[in-house]
């Protein structure tokens, strides 16, 4: 993806990314945290 | 020089900063300029307090990279002695960046220690790239905020990737508007790189990573993990230096193209850190092979390119990391897209065109052929980043 490619998507596909987003952020924010303190505790 | 860091708050907000001020930008010169102190700023940030020299080394040696660029550009003497030279400067920091054990003294050291925070494996392809190109007139050289722009633009700082000069001055001056769609999908790819990054690398490493330390059945099952375990987290860096590139305007090239799904070595350096294997297909290997082509008159083509594989990739391991498993990653790549070429040339010479093609369509030939590819990777990767340090016949031999 390039900033001049365009992108064009349908209602259903808007919707659906913007929870794919929000969804793999939120993983992020929890599992991600615990790995990387399992990841400060363990080195 | 701290390290960039995807999880820390920091940069997050640095990033939400850079949006606000590059997205309502329309043209050309206020976008470069506010790159460029972005960049500045982004470095400054960087610099651990009471270290200020690092900063004002790293902004000396970007005005004299901008002043490199600029006379090698110049098709008199000056041009060559200035190409020459700023070729052996990057080839001397390179060498202190990349063993910063055997700097002898305390300010090479730390020279060592601000360039692996710049990440100066890649600002020092990106140099020789924009030397080559400028020597060759093909584009005009960079004035000093497209310099720093091209040289450390902090979103490829950490890993990446290497875009091309050619790339970089070809790309149009103001990007497309914004829209909603296109600003969604770059999201998607900055969400799906911390994602790859933070638990799907993260919790590889947790559960099945034992850093080599296993043995039998086991350390064969880590060598494919390890695997998965590196195109996860860097193509994690690549995927969000695409996403936060195309939402602010400034293009990044793609670094992956589902490398797991290349049938031969050769397929999967089109696939794999394909920045990289651009750069090294520009400034080596085709060089390599056009010379050796020349001096033995076009009468072994085959051997020529094995002599420019093996030239490229053993310059690509020692790239990596100027140690002997680098060296050997570099001769076991070479030696297996030298096997992938004659078996090619074999093929096409037993099989003929149509049946080259019946070949290529079979799916089980391709499953094997993939699976093959896999494992070759897999273990190249394995006798690079294997810790022989902690082998007692290794420490032995090398002591």
């Amino acid at each position: 993806m390039s900033p001049e490619q365009d992108v064009r998507l349908s209602a259903a596909a808007y919707a659906l990314k913007t929870v794919w987003v929000a969804v793999q952020l939120i993983l992020v924010y929890y599992l991600g945290q615990q790995g990387l303190l399992f990841f400060y505790q363990t080195f | 020089m701290n390290p960039v860091d995807l999880y820390s708050v920091q940069f997050w907000w640095f990033v939400g900063i850079a949006l606000l001020v590059m997205v309502p930008l329309a043209s050309a010169a206020p976008k470069r300029w506010a790159f460029a102190g972005l960049n500045v700023a982004f470095l400054a940030i960087h610099v651990k307090p009471g270290e200020p020299e690092s900063l004002l080394g790293i902004l000396s040696g970007l005005v004299l990279a901008w002043l490199v660029l600029w006379a090698s550009s110049k098709k008199s003497r000056l041009g060559l002695a200035a190409a020459v030279l700023g070729g052996l400067a990057v080839l001397s920091l390179f060498a202190v960046h990349k063993l910063p054990h055997a700097a002898p003294t305390y300010g090479a050291a730390r020279l060592g220690t601000v360039l692996s925070g710049i990440g100066f494996s890649y600002v020092a392809l990106r140099i020789v790239d924009a030397i080559r190109v400028l020597r060759e007139g093909t584009h005009s050289p960079p004035d000093l905020p497209a310099t720093i722009n091209y040289l450390m633009p902090f979103h490829m700082l950490s890993a990446g990737p290497i875009q091309s000069y050619e790339e970089f001055a070809t790309q149009p001056e103001v990007p497309a508007p914004l829209s909603a769609a296109r600003a969604l999908s770059a999201m998607e790819r900055v969400s799906t790189g911390l994602f790859k990054k933070f638990v799907l690398a993260n919790y590889l490493d947790r559960l099945f990573l034992t850093g080599f330390h296993a043995s039998g059945p086991y350390f064969l099952f880590e060598v494919q993990i390890n695997f998965v375990w590196l195109f996860l987290d860097f193509s994690a860096y690549s995927d969000v230096a695409v996403g936060l590139g195309t939402l602010m305007g400034i293009a990044t090239p793609e670094n992956f193209r589902q490398p797991y799904l290349a049938r031969n070595v050769i397929e999967f350096w089109e696939r794999w850190h394909t920045s990289l294997s651009r750069f090294i297909r520009r400034q080596l290997f085709i060089p390599a092979q056009l010379t050796f082509m020349r001096i033995t008159d076009g009468r072994f083509p085959l051997l020529a390119a094995s002599v420019a594989f093996t030239l490229s990739f053993v310059l690509c391991g020692l790239w990596h990391g100027i140690s002997w498993p680098w060296f050997a990653w570099g001769v076991v790549q070479s030696a297996g897209l030298i096997i992938c070429n004659i078996y090619r040339a074999a093929l096409n010479r037993r099989l003929g065109r149509k049946g080259v093609s019946r070949y290529l369509a079979n799916r089980w030939i391709r499953l094997a052929a993939i699976f093959v590819t896999f494992e070759f990777a897999a273990g190249a990767l394995a006798v690079a980043t294997y810790p022989y340090q902690e082998v007692s016949w290794w420490s032995t031999q090398t002591r």
